[in-house]
């Protein structure tokens, strides 16, 4: 019964959750990734933003800036997982699974462990199998369509938006942009690391000054 | 295949640091909630926008395509349609 309202709940998660793993899963080998690599990631990472963002990073940065910004880009589960300290006590899959989504549906439901575990793992499966999909119809259709990497502009664009109207933050996007332009025109090689690093110290600054 | 790694272990230590660490520790980086989200987003929007070998050509296309994710999300506010349309909007322009 549990596991029954747990798969109507996650329907519409299953929509978004395949469709941007498919489209994951056909990007990251246009890229010239391994299927191997592309599905492990998806089980492994799970995690929609960090997954595009790597595959573009891939062999450009080093090992130090994919962990830093992988690292920042996701600090966001952090919050998610204070909220949940007390529910999810020591259960290394349910923290593990703990994503946006994942999240977003648990929140509005009352503390039930069975039915916490059953929206983790069907949320997951529904991610894996998309990128699964994704990269065999990679494999057999031999699509020639330039810009379809383009995704990875428009989801970061979309969720950059969502996070600004949400917690009315508009200014923050002033901060981002300018940290990132100045060691832009500066041509740095560790541009990416050096903006974040100066953004966080403006933002610290104005926590504690303003 | 380390890149992944690299990934996957930092990727775990957002989800897992709070229960790592005590929950008083934890909530003193609260106030970063709001604020850095988007930043960062907004640092990384840009990041992947200017690569190193950027093609001039191709970011007038680029800034009309987000353009018309903004415009589309602001107006319907879903998801999905936002990224599909806008990336369409591109596919559309770099493939005429």
């Amino acid at each position: 019964m549990k596991f029954a309202e747990a798969l109507k709940d996650t329907f519409p998660i299953f929509i978004s959750y395949f469709a941007l793993s498919f489209s994951f899963g056909i990007v990251a080998l246009k890229m010239g990734l391994e299927p191997y690599l592309v599905i492990l990631m998806s089980i492994i990472i799970y995690s929609g933003s960090l997954q595009f963002l790597l595959i573009t990073m891939y062999k450009k940065l080093s090992l130090i800036d994919i962990f830093l910004t992988s690292f920042l880009l996701n600090f966001r589960q952090f919050f998610y997982s204070i909220t949940f300290l007390e529910r999810y006590k020591n259960n290394f899959y349910k923290i593990f699974a703990l994503t946006d989504e994942t999240f977003a549906i648990l929140i509005h439901k009352k503390e039930d462990s069975k039915y916490d575990l059953y929206v983790s793992i069907l949320n997951h499966l529904y991610w894996i199998f998309g990128t699964i999909c994704g990269v065999i119809f990679a494999k057999s259709v031999n699509i020639n369509i330039k810009g379809l990497d383009f995704i990875l502009v428009s989801l970061f664009v979309v969720i950059l938006l969502e996070n600004a109207i949400n917690s009315k933050n508009y200014t923050s996007i002033i901060i981002g942009a300018v940290s990132f332009f100045i060691f832009y025109i500066l041509g740095l090689q560790n541009a990416l690391i050096f903006s974040i690093l100066l953004s966080l110290i403006i933002i610290i600054i104005r926590h504690k000054y303003v | 295949m380390f890149e992944v790694l690299t990934a996957t272990f930092a990727n775990l230590l957002t989800r897992f640091l709070p229960f790592i660490f005590l929950k008083k520790y934890a909530k003193k980086f609260i106030f970063l909630k709001d604020e850095f989200p988007v930043v960062l987003l907004s640092i990384l929007t840009l990041y992947i926008l200017f690569p190193h070998d950027i093609d001039w050509n191709l970011l007038k296309y680029k800034l009309i395509a987000i353009a018309t994710t903004i415009i589309i999300h602001l107006y319907f506010r879903r998801f999905l349609l936002s990224i599909f349309i806008g990336s369409f909007v591109y596919i559309f322009l770099v493939n005429r």
